[in-house]
């Protein structure tokens, strides 16, 4: 009975009540896409790589090399020299290792030289391998695998010539040497869907001809390119298994402190941990800021029902007149506040969804991180509660006021 | 003969080499100490790394006989990891190895001489793998032996030369349901009252990970 009552009062001023539970819910769709954004990430870095214990490059920090070896993003790290690599190689806890090479790209998208274990090791998303959509790995010198998103965005498929570009952004083409697509991997909302994979070798051999960075002019054939010995001199990063996970501090140890060269061993989760920590301040700005629109939202509110308990004035003294205890009043005022923020909570959450939906491709893509479209969680129906119930406390503050007046008033308004 | 000359030549070739030293220092905080824990098919495998701040309240060699009892007491109670780490009942896990050490970082003869007792002991300690926790406090004591009195001399000026002893700790367990080691505390924080954080990197089933343990909120939760 209370409740339509309430409902028609709020029907009956649609326009200031539809603008304050717009504003309820942009805040409380704000809000909650901040949330998602960074639950979001966490979830889409931490699946970007399982199964590799160690990461190793040139020492630098370990969230720099952790960001540039398996994101591609941030400042290159140093190279590693072959030698160190095979050294790390040789050691008896290592149980696989897999180079990575970067540096070239291919329109917007990163090359990466490896060798063909990176299609068996990596893996993502809690222990997952790559899978071919098409074709296969790389069995010649010059196949290059694409990753899903390369393949959609440029339209490439099995057979496909490719020419990689030196350098990143540049207009250097490696154009002597065309590469072609021998495989394209199915997606995995990993970086690895938007990168060129090519054989450790082939980064070699497109720069046989080149020399402290720039191109001498000479063309080296690429039938005398393929008799040369195209061992790699540095590589960029390598990710490394272990045998025993009761090793992996050891080997640690054993390269953080290998004396030939300047090294950094990290253990991906222990990097990611370090990298929340320091992104974490930032979050918690971002869920301050956003947690203050709310608050003003609601305040708005507070000062839409304070404007409207004039103009009600006289409604309140009818309500008496017919019998509405005092209480009764306060407690519709309340329920309008809370119907109000419920509302707008809702329609907060359909404006959420509808712009997952509408930028989840654009931020795949820019970013990387893919938001996962699910039902609300625990935290986020707490949410809807907590605001629901900010609205009720905030409502009170002009409720006990139509209370004190509807007591003082009685029927006899003068306006 | 001819090895005799080879073996010289070597040396001669050696020496310009070892004087290329590089230098380097770890990192090193004051009330921080680190741990790495290791889990795999019930075995456990934990090393702390404490600096003698956070044990003993000073981090020069010992030279008084005040501040070697406190190394050696110290020492005493490291070497019973109840003392230290609390493992959950459930995981029923049995202590199969302890390693206890101070460590000091800038006399690289003195690193070498401590490589060396870490051989010795692990065999000694594997070797009294079933015996009672008491046993391990003679070690203890061989162990404060290697602390060198060459050090007095630099033992006031130790801010200067960035001279820091370490506590080395490593414990083995065995475990029969580690799928039920999901918490570990530290009765540590307890034991040393300088100790404020311990910094802890560990590898499980799931992957690896990084944990702030304070002393307020002494326990560390794998997930």
């Amino acid at each position: 009975m209370i409740l339509r009552l309430a409902a028609q009062s709020l029907w009956a001023r649609v326009l200031t009540v539809g603008m304050t539970i717009l504003a309820i819910a942009l805040s409380v769709a704000l809000f909650l896409g901040v949330e998602k954004t960074r639950t979001g990430a966490r979830a889409s870095f931490a699946d970007t790589i399982s199964g590799t214990d160690l990461i190793v490059g040139a020492r630098s920090g370990s969230v720099q090399l952790l960001l540039y070896s398996v994101f591609r993003i941030g400042n290159a790290t140093n190279n590693v020299t072959w030698q160190s690599y095979q050294d790390i190689a040789a050691r008896p806890e290592v149980d696989w290792i897999v180079p990575i090479s970067l540096g070239d790209s291919h329109r917007q998208f990163r090359v990466m030289g490896t060798t063909d274990a990176f299609f068996t090791r990596y893996k993502f998303r809690g222990g997952r391998s790559l899978g071919f959509s098409q074709g296969q790995g790389l069995n010649d010198l010059y196949d290059a695998v694409i990753g899903a998103d390369v393949a959609a965005t440029l339209g490439y498929s099995v057979g496909d010539p490719i020419i990689v570009s030196h350098g990143v952004a540049s207009f250097t083409e490696h154009d002597d040497q065309p590469f072609r697509v021998s495989g394209i991997l199915a997606k995995t909302g990993t970086p690895v869907d938007r990168t060129v994979i090519v054989g450790l070798e082939a980064i070699e051999a497109i720069h046989v001809d080149w020399k402290n960075g720039g191109q001498t002019g000479r063309t080296t054939p690429a039938e005398v390119i393929r008799q040369m010995d195209l061992t790699p001199t540095a590589i960029t990063a390598a990710l490394v298994g272990v045998n025993s996970r009761l090793q992996i501090f050891k080997l640690q140890r054993w390269i953080n402190e290998y004396p030939e060269e300047p090294l950094l061993a990290l253990l991906p989760g222990v990097a990611l941990q370090e990298l929340w920590q320091i992104v974490g301040v930032a979050e918690k700005a971002l869920i301050g800021v956003s947690g203050m629109v709310v608050v003003t939202a609601l305040l708005g509110m507070m000062a839409m029902v304070f404007a409207s308990l004039n103009e009600r004035r006289r409604e309140m003294a009818i309500w008496r007149a017919m019998g509405a205890r005092p209480m009764t009043i306060l407690g519709l005022l309340v329920l309008e506040a809370m119907l109000m923020a419920g509302i707008g909570a809702i329609l907060g959450y359909c404006l959420l969804y509808v712009g997952l939906l509408g930028l989840r491709p654009w931020v795949d893509s820019a970013f990387g991180i893919w938001l996962p479209i699910e039902a609300p969680s625990i935290r986020e129906l707490w949410v809807v509660t907590g605001v629901v119930g900010a609205a009720a406390l905030a409502s009170l503050l002009p409720a006990l006021r139509a209370y004190r007046l509807s007591l003082a008033d009685g029927m006899m308004v003068k306006i | 003969m001819r090895a005799l000359q080879l073996t010289l030549l070597a040396s001669v070739m050696a020496a310009p080499l070892s004087a290329q030293e590089t230098r380097e220092l770890d990192a090193h905080v004051h009330g921080v100490s680190t741990l790495e824990l290791a889990i795999e098919d019930g075995i456990v495998e934990m090393s702390l790394m404490s600096p003698g701040m956070d044990i003993v309240g000073f981090e020069y060699s010992a030279s008084t006989a005040a501040d070697k009892d406190a190394v050696e007491s110290a020492l005493r109670k490291l070497t019973v990891p109840e003392n230290v780490v609390t493992l959950p009942e459930a995981a029923e896990c049995r202590l199969a190895e302890v390693l206890v050490h101070v460590h000091s970082e800038d006399h690289e003869g003195h690193d070498e001489d401590e490589t060396h007792g870490h051989g010795d002991h692990e065999k000694e300690a594997h070797g009294h793998d079933e015996h009672e926790h008491e046993d391990h406090n003679d070690d203890a004591h061989e162990h404060d032996k290697q602390e060198h009195d060459d050090h007095d001399d630099d033992a006031h000026e130790h801010a200067e030369h960035g001279q820091h002893n370490e506590f080395h700790v490593r414990y083995k367990f065995a475990c029969d349901h580690s799928d039920d080691l999901s918490a570990i505390t530290f009765p540590f924080f307890a034991q040393f009252e300088h100790a404020q954080e311990i910094e802890a990197q560990y590898v499980t089933e799931t992957g690896s990970g990084l944990a702030e343990i304070e002393r307020d909120a002494p326990q560390l939760s794998l997930e």
